[in-house]
């Protein structure tokens, strides 16, 4: 077994048992820690993949920014569900056997695509040059540059949107 | 070296335990994390195939990344968005459980 394979297969079980704690813990602050320790098994997947960029991004705007307004929700709304409650509904038995059955037709499905055992070799490509291609490709009209600039319309209107659902308009 | 197999049927796992979370969980705050662990798995697989494009055409696949990037952009509005919801009905009824969540109902 190669050392690449060593780095993914532990990384994979990591993010994996991140996963699972995440949706099964009772205490939800813990599964807010949880899923950061998720979301950085995944950057590192990222990294592992090359594309280095978006492992930077992985940790700035998930662990930075998505886990933290996570963690302050569920502060805010600690005391309405005690840790003692039973935290899943009565469908877990069927979620169970439809998640895998859901699974298997998947695998089964592409596995028989020919592509789906291609190794995937190392990249001759630095980060810098993969970061200057998605930097070009976003900023070049006949490009992405009209995706780019409605994405970026988008996180404002999202940012207006949050302030304004959120705001407290009966104390006025 | 690791194939793309690996990539895919790990994306398979972390999206459907994700799956498994929007189905089971009561508490809605929950609910949107495992919504964050599908659109992870979503990217996992959108990385993987942008490697396996770039390394069978040779040239640096742009599209691939721009998909990833979009797919960060959207999860990001949606926390934000979401979680303003879950604090105002926590305003309004007091509690963050999905199924209380009926005030629309007619």
């Amino acid at each position: 077994m190669s050392v690449q394979q060593v780095i993914f297969i532990s990384f994979a079980l990591l993010t994996v048992f991140s996963a699972i704690m995440v949706v099964s813990l009772r205490n939800l602050f813990h599964a807010a820690l949880w899923l950061v320790l998720a979301l950085l098994g995944i950057a590192s997947l990222f990294a592992l993949l090359g594309a280095s960029f978006f492992a930077a991004v992985q940790i700035l705007v998930y662990i930075g920014a998505i886990a933290i307004l996570l963690i302050f929700a569920v502060m805010l709304t600690r005391n309405i569900m005690s840790d003692e409650v039973t935290q899943t509904n009565r469908a877990w038995g069927l979620a169970v056997l439809l998640v895998s059955v859901i699974f298997f037709i998947i695998i089964g499905q592409i596995s028989s695509w020919s592509g789906f055992s291609q190794p995937l070799s190392e990249f001759t490509y630095t980060g810098q040059e993969t970061i200057l291609a998605l930097g070009k490709g976003f900023v070049s009209p006949s490009g992405f540059a009209l995706p780019f600039e409605t994405a970026s319309v988008l996180l404002l209107a999202a940012l207006l949107g949050g302030v304004y659902i959120a705001m407290d308009k009966g104390k006025e | 070296m690791v194939s793309l197999s690996w990539y895919l049927i790990l994306a398979a796992v972390i999206f459907l335990i994700g799956v498994y979370g929007v189905i089971v969980r009561k508490n809605s705050i929950a609910i949107l994390m495992s919504v964050e662990l599908m659109l992870n798995a979503v990217n996992i697989n959108i990385l993987a195939f942008w490697h396996y494009n770039t390394q069978l055409n040779g040239v640096i696949d742009v599209s691939g990344m721009v998909f990833a990037a979009i797919v960060i952009i959207a999860a990001a509005a949606e926390a934000a968005v979401g979680l303003a919801l879950i604090i105002s009905v926590f305003r309004r009824k007091n509690s963050v459980v999905a199924a209380e969540m009926n005030i629309l109902k007619g």
